[in-house]
């Protein structure tokens, strides 16, 4: 079951960014780099896609836990281990 | 009898704008506050809305036409319930969620770049699935759909490599727009720099307690219930410029002339470059969570280059924040003919003495650039204690 849900994660993120950054290539991010400095994302953008993951992937991520998805890879990770029926 | 609806003036400096689209057709009606087309303009391609009650008699500038602002773009008739109603609160917000009840065609958002790209790559844009705000189709969106038709091996995959920029033509391509974007806030600075005596000042305050009320307050809402500091900075400023009225308005023909409404002007940054400041309409009297949802919307308009004529034209005051990308302090340039920018610089931990002792606490300094034909330093100096005061009771504002 893990690997539906790593791409159902996957896809949540890609269109949440297209949604409010589509001239970022998440394919060519360093998934351990970063997240809001590489695709130059600021505090509005940052709120968006936290609320475009929860539309996207049903998954509330609490403020206390923002440092926990500061890179690509951790923001996957996050959310493939709370994603429901992940 | 029917008047024009001329090429509104969206902001100082605006000369004309060239005519993108008409979601309108002769013979319909529209109601105060409809986009009824899109301008494309140096700010980017702005949808312009109606101010009455009408019924669009004759389209005089057809799509691709440039008109100078104050030519008629429309011909409207009065319909019998407005006949002699007053259009002047130009700042009303129009009402975006409801959409329009009929559609003659259906009507298509682009975000500039997309159509431009759509363009070199030969798609047809109403093929096209709109992933952006309102079902508007992007950049991205516009890739996916070539790359999905390179997959299927259907046309246009041999579209050229992006044309490069001495090659470009057209009013509305990119990187036009971004040439034009970049001379007219040339024009606008310039302008400000030569003709206004700006004065700063700087003010540093413990944000601690605000920080703190606003992590209490997000703590157990739901991510689009959460509020943002820069709406709690939004309605300090626009509270604050109620008991401060000579820093929200306009210099015009060597005089102040004081604004009715409190509508201040957000700097966004365009991620291609170049910035806006659209307006936040009435930010003193809607609530945090109004304010929120509005600098989301808006920021995310502004990216996909769908921002609307009345949140364009003339916002009262301006607040700008550079704090994100860590510096400690921002000394704006006044936007003509607004006669104040207000800085935010970056929340930072600083040791800080009170009350005899020294701790830690997060830090944010403010700055003002005021226009000393309308100010002086001192109100100046009150103005921005004020802000800071009501910023640091966030549960009051």
């Amino acid at each position: 079951m893990t690997e539906p849900s790593q791409d159902r994660v996957r896809t949540g993120i890609r269109d949440a960014f297209r949604r409010i950054a589509p001239e970022v290539d998440l394919e060519s991010i360093d998934p351990s780099a970063n997240l809001r400095e590489e695709a130059d994302l600021d505090s509005v953008d940052a709120l968006n896609l936290i609320v475009l993951l929860d539309e996207n992937l049903g998954v509330e991520i609490p403020e206390s836990d923002y440092d926990q998805i500061t890179t690509l890879a951790d923001m996957r990770r996050y959310l493939t281990a709370r994603i429901p029926g992940g | 009898m029917s008047k024009a609806y001329p090429m509104p003036s969206l902001g100082a400096g605006m000369e004309a704008g060239t005519v993108v689209e008409w979601h309108v057709q002769p013979g319909q009606r529209v109601s105060r506050g409809d986009v009824v087309g899109v301008v494309d303009t140096e700010k980017g391609a702005i949808e312009i809305e109606i101010w009455e009650d009408a019924e669009v008699a004759e389209i005089v500038a057809a799509p691709g036409s440039r008109v100078p602002v104050g030519e008629p773009l429309l011909l409207l008739k009065e319909t019998e319930s407005t006949a002699d109603q007053v259009v002047e609160e130009v700042w009303d917000e129009p009402s975006p969620d409801t959409p329009p009840a009929e559609e003659p065609h259906r009507r298509l958002r682009v975000s500039p770049v997309a159509r431009k790209r759509a363009k070199e790559l030969n798609l047809e844009l109403d093929t096209l699935h709109g992933s952006g705000p309102g079902g508007a189709i992007t950049l991205s969106d516009v890739e996916t759909a070539a790359q999905e038709m390179d997959r299927e091996g259907l046309p246009p995959s041999g579209a050229p490599e992006p044309v490069a920029e001495q090659d470009e033509s057209g009013p509305d391509s990119g990187v036009d727009r971004h040439a034009a974007m970049r001379r007219a806030i040339a024009t606008a600075m310039t302008r400000s720099k030569r003709e206004i005596p700006h004065y700063y000042l700087v003010h540093t305050f413990s944000l601690e307690s605000t920080l703190h009320w606003l992590g209490q307050t997000n703590r157990d809402r739901s991510p689009s219930r959460r509020l943002l500091l820069a709406a709690l900075y939004l309605k300090a400023v626009a509270r604050a410029v109620k008991n401060f009225p000579e820093f929200n308005g306009f210099w015009e023909d060597e005089a102040f002339s004081r604004a009715e409404g409190v509508h201040p002007g957000m700097a966004i940054s365009l991620r291609g470059g170049g910035l806006v400041a659209p307006a936040i309409h009435d930010a003193d009297t809607r609530s945090l969570e109004a304010l929120t949802e509005a600098v989301r919307d808006v920021v995310h308009r502004s990216r996909a280059g769908l921002l609307r004529g009345s949140e364009v034209a003339d916002p009262t005051i301006t607040v700008t924040s550079l704090g994100e990308r860590g510096v400690d302090a921002v000394f704006g340039v006044i936007y003509p003919p607004q006669v104040a920018i207000v800085g935010i610089g970056s929340v930072a931990e600083r040791p800080w003495a009170e009350g005899g002792m020294v701790g830690s606490r997060r830090v944010v300094t403010v700055t003002l650039a005021a226009d000393h034909r309308a100010s002086d330093g001192h109100r100046g100096a009150l103005f921005l204690e004020h802000v800071a005061q009501r910023l640091q009771s966030p549960e009051d504002l």
